[in-house]
């Protein structure tokens, strides 16, 4: 029809694909928990659930959902529902505030550093320099003991014993950087031992840095490139690396600069470290900056289609000129907290040989999501989809699991050394360009 | 490229089989015969839109609206523009995603996506963008197509409408559904391709208001993947395109060798 709008298919496919680590009212129970049972049932990639008896949940768990008396007690059924499925990418993220939470009511605020788990020790493994943790005089290696009298090792004696590693890594994460955020300008008090001693210092929580990026229902992120250069320590060669903490789209123009700037170095090395996904359809603008055909990273396969990841060759540069896409060694940086797109990507590329992973395994939470509206406001996170790489790995529960393993070293991290950049450099070193 | 192509195709052939047999499992039925011919379907709808003279009178549109994801609690701009024979540049902006262009100057399809990146088109993307930017598609000139069949009488988005399937000549298939009291165009099934490769898609057109000389539909709802996109059309102004928007844009002439 002249006048009407062409109806672009492939526009609608934004492939929202994130790690699902929702923060957190019991109106139109039934109708909302159906709802969402619903949805699930009729757009899970599985068509046997899992190996979950579908029907039977909702049989078991519909009667507590109608007898919800608060938002928070319907949200507790429907999130014990997603739990069932023993997958990924199936949340809720509430309309409103959970009013039984127990967190903070503004999480605004963030002291400046990150932790990792090794072995029962949660390690500081990054200090923003900007941040709070770093004018209280925080380092990397210190071991984090307590958060506001809360010890370190209660919170992981709550977790049961038999939870997997990877999963504990995560949830040990979510649980500690829970209560280290809190309402921008307050201190949080964290106790640290310091190599040598025990530490008391009070942090004060500053705004995160980064550009706000708020894509529709989701929560506001902060979107962080840095990039540096680095000399490789071999035959004298360089190396460009790149960092970004969320797949979103502020990323790509900045990433396109980056790439830019590191054109003659002998290599690239990109640091998802931390990264815990974002819109996945960027993975095949990121991926096209390295790949010269439009390769496939990796296939989404729903219930009936399959549709995939490919490489858009970035033939262009910032200052819109015709360029070829790198075409040296690039390497890529993972840990326990790089999910979702980030393990896409990652996974992917190493999957057509186009990159080599260093670091520690993944999350291995990779599904590409879609959201729903529920009756009640609140929104439903989905997967829609299993993604499988190019090689036919299933990244789900399994993580990306690097080329070259480098385990953190508490030892390192005092010395101010950072062994799985390190191991990238001297890989690219030998790589001769 | 090729082969792809037609492993991509497999899943919509499917369905398309699973029809076929119901046009010409009995020919020679009563209910068959009774059924108006698809052209005469189409002509129908032509002519409540306003007529063969009165779609074929104009030269270029400019359509203003809104596009919606409300699943993912997305409403943001949209804007088309489209000129004969088979011009067309579609801009799309979500807030917090940026914007998305969708071009064709009668020769080169591209695309330029913040996710992604610029795209030229090639091989069957640029053949069906290139189909798809005929100003005059909806009057489904009988040479575009293979055949026209009317395949039954039905429901479609709760309203009586006659299915009919639009066979190309390179084979692909649409399915469109025309009201059967109102002869308005109601909807579409197809699937397209995509650089992630083959989508079907159900269209629904509804809320038909009159802008200019002409009837079209204020809004389009697509749903592919039990994802929903809502496009509303708020203004349609005729003949005042200036020529030099369908202009590729430089980040795209820097991908064509």
């Amino acid at each position: 029809m002249i006048g009407r709008v062409k109806v672009l298919l492939g526009a609608i496919a934004i492939g929202g694909t994130i790690a699902a680590v929702p923060a957190a009212q019991a109106s139109r129970g039934s109708e909302t928990f159906d709802a969402a049972w619903t949805i699930i049932r009729d757009s899970h990639f599985d068509p046997t659930m899992n190996g979950v008896d579908w029907p039977a949940v909702k049989a078991e768990l519909g009667p507590r959902a109608a007898r919800a008396q608060t938002d928070s007690e319907l949200r507790d059924v429907i999130r014990d529902m997603l739990g069932r499925l023993g997958l990924s990418h199936f949340a809720l993220i509430p309309s409103g505030r959970d009013s039984a939470g127990s967190m903070p009511a503004d999480l605004g605020g963030d002291p400046g550093f990150d932790v990792r788990l090794v072995g029962s020790e949660l390690l500081v493994t990054h200090v923003d320099q900007l941040g709070g943790a770093a004018s209280a005089g925080v380092r990397p290696g210190w071991r984090l003991l307590s958060v506001d009298a809360m010890p370190v090792s209660e919170l992981l004696s709550r977790l049961p014993e038999t939870m997997p590693d990877r999963l504990r890594q995560v949830e040990v994460w979510r649980m500690v950087e829970t209560r280290l955020r809190g309402p921008q300008g307050s201190q949080v008090s964290l106790m640290f031992d310091d190599g040598a001693r025990d530490v008391g210092v009070a942090v004060e929580r500053r705004a995160e840095p980064g550009q706000p990026a708020t894509v529709g229902n989701l929560p506001t992120m902060y979107v962080r490139v840095e990039t540096e250069e680095r000399r490789t320590g071999y035959h004298g060669a360089t190396a460009g690396v790149i960092r970004f903490n969320v797949w979103m789209p502020g990323v790509d123009p900045l990433f396109q600069q980056a790439v830019d700037k590191f054109r003659t170095a002998d290599g690239i090395i990109v640091d998802l470290r931390g990264n815990p996904g974002g819109l996945a359809a960027m993975i095949m603008g990121i991926s096209g900056h390295f790949l010269t055909e439009r390769k496939p990273l990796g296939t989404m396969k729903t219930r009936d289609a399959e549709l995939k990841f490919a490489a858009n060759p970035r033939l262009v540069n910032s200052a819109g000129q015709r360029v070829e896409p790198f075409g040296g060694p690039v390497a890529i940086l993972v840990d326990a907290m790089t999910g979702s797109a980030s393990e896409c990507f990652a996974g992917g590329m190493q999957a057509i040989g186009r990159a080599r992973v260093f670091g520690q395994t993944s999350m291995g939470q990779a599904l590409p999501a879609f959201f729903a509206k529920l009756p009640n406001g609140d929104v439903l996170i989905h997967a829609t989809g299993d993604f499988v790489t190019a090689d036919g790995t299933r990244l789900e529960g399994r993580g990306v699991v690097p080329d070259e393993a480098v385990a953190i070293a508490r030892a390192e991290l005092l010395a101010g050394r950072d062994t799985t950049l390190e191991a990238a450099l001297k890989w690219i070193g030998q790589q001769g360009r | 490229m090729h082969r792809t192509l037609r492993s991509g195709l497999a899943l919509p052939l499917v369905a398309l089989f699973a029809i076929a047999p119901l046009a010409a499992r009995n020919p020679g039925s009563q209910a068959a015969a009774e059924l108006p011919s698809a052209r005469s379907i189409i002509d129908r709808h032509i002519k409540e839109v306003g007529g063969r003279d009165a779609i074929l009178a104009q030269t270029s549109t400019h359509a203003i609206g809104t596009v919606s994801l409300p699943a993912a609690g997305l409403t943001g701009k949209l804007e088309a523009f489209q000129a004969k024979p088979n011009k067309f540049l579609q801009r799309t902006s979500l807030p917090g995603i940026g914007e998305t262009e969708e071009g064709f100057d009668g020769t080169v399809g591209w695309s330029i996506s913040p996710l992604t990146g610029p795209m030229l088109l090639d091989g069957k993307l640029l053949e069906e963008r290139k189909f798809e930017a005929d100003f005059f598609e909806d009057l489904k000139a009988s040479d575009r197509y293979e055949s026209l069949t009317t395949l039954e009488k039905t429901t479609f988005e709760g309203r009586p409408v006659y299915k009919i399937r639009l066979l190309k000549k390179n084979g692909a298939e649409d399915l469109e559904f025309y009201d059967s009291e109102t002869g308005l165009k109601a909807g579409a099934i197809s699937t397209r391709d995509s650089p992630m490769g083959p989508m079907q898609g159900t269209t629904s057109l509804t809320d038909y208001k009159k802008f200019g000389s002409l009837l079209q539909p204020a809004t389009t709802r697509v749903s592919v993947m039990n994802m929903q996109m809502i496009m509303a059309i708020t203004s349609v102004e005729y003949g005042k395109v200036d020529p030099s928007v369908f202009a590729v844009p430089a980040q795209i002439k820097a991908l064509i060798k």
